[in-house]
């Protein structure tokens, strides 16, 4: 009898301990998050104007002039890395999910783990030897083709937990009415996992929308606007990464806009994910 | 009574383990066949050599013929096959994020079988027979799975006959619905077999013997007994068969 009573308050005690502990933890997570807004909004928020959103970046050290040129790269590059990406990474999500657990994919599925852990400094390195160099030139294709490389293995990956998902019952459904094999998989498998590959898509897109890393060697930067896919471009986060190193407050804060302006696309991309999840 | 489908010497392996053995039956047209016998006795393994859905599973091997018409559809076109012998599962599966349209529809689009224009008359014939049509007439453009489960399973019958099938298998179509949807689909059934042969698994003896014209039964992979219905459940020829209807072995 009192060994049972206190056997209770024993994990009574202990159930409380966990759950302060995780309250605790949580709270510890969730400063530091809270602060960089905090920071980034504060800050931020004083860059933005009109001449912000439309002009090109003015001379060095003056306060004049936006960040126009990245906006406009940012878009092109991941315009061009989606393009590039998205069937990309869908094609090889269906096929792991068709052929996972076979031999013959072994090499595939051992790529696209490979490179969802690469960082993606390498991914820039890369496109630099295999792109850059040869065409003596950074340039735009390049950028988008590094930001695509990142795309890839998050969608597959999303892409095949999502058809994994999908009950073999429906499968087996399209199967019975004699839809052919392929067919079945995109327009019965993938169809009825849509909401969870638009998900991996956006997530894919917020990724490289913030992406600094495999932009440095490729698509380097620019103070112009786009001129043509073979040329250099400006983009958020190389001018971010550029401007909060240099000495001149107006630099910094014109860095702090942009990351601003990041902040909310990030949001925004996440506000989407999270109202598609709710609406299936 | 004309023979549409006939089961010769059929035996169905899961890797080495064999579960159907040396299956032959006779399964007449226009007339409802009932398969039953005890849990994983392999009933639903045979109804699945029927309409080459082994094909799927790398694991499975299927050996014997299966004649639709005289022909071995395991030398013909399992696509083929597959459309003439229309399948409905125990558990209604809707498409999910397709409309109740759509989900009659889309077999006989993907199956590139009619322009789009005859769509919608073929959508509203398949949802008659299925004798939906009245309630969701309204609400076509609802998704499949917002109806209730006992609709759900018409509608997947719907979807089946979208593609003017010839045969329809059914695994346990009510096992899963409440009784008054249950009593709707066996009517159903029964309406259904003036255009198509229909060969239906149940568990339920006394939904056998209630919409059924023949009765196979089934223990460990064999056909031990096959009979007109009335026939096999007043005199049943073996005692295993006698047992089992009884309710002494289930
Ligand atoms: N895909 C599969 N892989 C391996 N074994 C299987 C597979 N499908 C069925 N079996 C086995 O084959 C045997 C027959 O199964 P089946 O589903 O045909 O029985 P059943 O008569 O339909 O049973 P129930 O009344 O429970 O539906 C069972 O022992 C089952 O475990
Ligand atoms: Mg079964």
């Amino acid at each position: 009898m009192i060994s049972t009573i206190s056997l209770r308050v024993k994990k009574k005690i202990q159930n409380t301990f966990l759950f302060l502990f995780a309250s605790l933890s949580t709270v510890i997570a969730i400063i530091p998050l809270f602060s960089i807004i905090f920071e980034v909004v504060k800050n931020g928020i004083k860059a933005i104007n009109l001449d912000f959103f439309i002009l090109l970046p003015g001379p060095v050290g003056e306060s004049v002039g936006g960040i126009a040129n990245a906006i406009q790269g940012t878009l092109i590059l991941v315009t061009l890395a989606s393009i590039i990406g998205i069937p990309i990474g869908v094609i090889t999500g269906i096929y792991l999910y068709e052929y996972g657990r076979e031999k013959k994919s072994t090499l595939i599925s051992f790529s696209v783990d490979l490179l969802y852990d690469l960082p993606s400094i390498v991914v820039g390195i890369f496109v630099y030897i295999v792109v850059v160099s040869p065409m003596h030139s950074f340039s735009t294709i390049a950028g988008a083709l590094a930001l695509a490389i990142v795309m890839i293995p998050i969608i597959a990956k999303t892409t095949e937990e999502s058809l994994t998902l999908v009950p073999s019952t429906i499968s087996e459904a399209g199967i019975a009415l004699g839809i052919p094999k392929w067919k079945n998989i995109i327009f019965i498998v993938l169809n009825s996992a849509k909401s969870g590959v638009l998900n991996g898509i956006i997530l894919a897109v917020t990724r490289i929308t913030g992406e600094t890393a495999p932009l440095i060697m490729t698509s380097l930067g620019s103070t112009f606007w786009f001129s043509g896919i073979n040329k250099p471009i400006n983009s958020l986060t190389l001018l971010i990464w550029r401007y909060a190193m240099q000495p001149y407050p107006s630099a910094v804060e014109k860095a702090w806009g942009a990351a601003f302006l990041l902040l909310l696309v990030a949001l925004a991309l996440n506000l989407i994910v999270k109202s598609g999840g709710k609406s299936k | 009574m004309k023979t549409k489908i006939e089961i010769r010497n059929l035996n169905v392996w899961f890797s080495k383990r064999q579960v159907i053995y040396d299956v032959n039956l006779k399964i007449p047209e226009q007339a409802i066949t009932a398969v039953i016998g005890p849990s994983g006795c392999g009933k639903s393994t045979l109804l699945r050599a029927i309409n080459r859905l082994h094909d799927l599973i790398p694991e499975a091997k299927v050996k014997g013929e299966v004649l639709l018409d005289g022909k071995d559809v395991y030398k013909d076109d399992p696509l083929a096959v597959r459309r003439k012998i229309g399948m409905v599962f125990q558990k209604p599966v809707p498409f999910p994020s397709m409309s109740i349209f759509e989900n009659v529809a889309i077999g006989v689009k993907l199956n590139d079988l009619a322009k789009k224009e005859k769509l919608e008359k073929i959508v509203e014939r398949s949802l008659r027979m299925a004798a939906l049509w009245d309630e969701v007439k309204d609400i076509l453009d609802s998704p499949g799975t917002s109806l209730s489960v006992g609709q759900q399973q018409r509608l997947t019958i719907a979807r089946t006959l979208a593609l003017e099938p010839e045969v329809l298998l059914m695994d346990e179509p009510t096992s899963a619905l409440d009784p008054v949807s249950m009593k709707k689909i066996e009517e159903l059934i029964v309406n259904l077999k003036n255009d198509y042969t229909i060969v239906i698994v149940t568990h339920d003896m006394r939904q056998a013997a209630r919409i059924s014209d023949f009765t196979a039964f089934m223990y460990d992979g064999k056909i031990i007994e096959f009979n007109e219905t009335s026939e096999l459940f007043r005199n049943p020829k073996e005692e295993i068969t006698e047992k089992y209807i009884t309710g002494r072995i289930s």
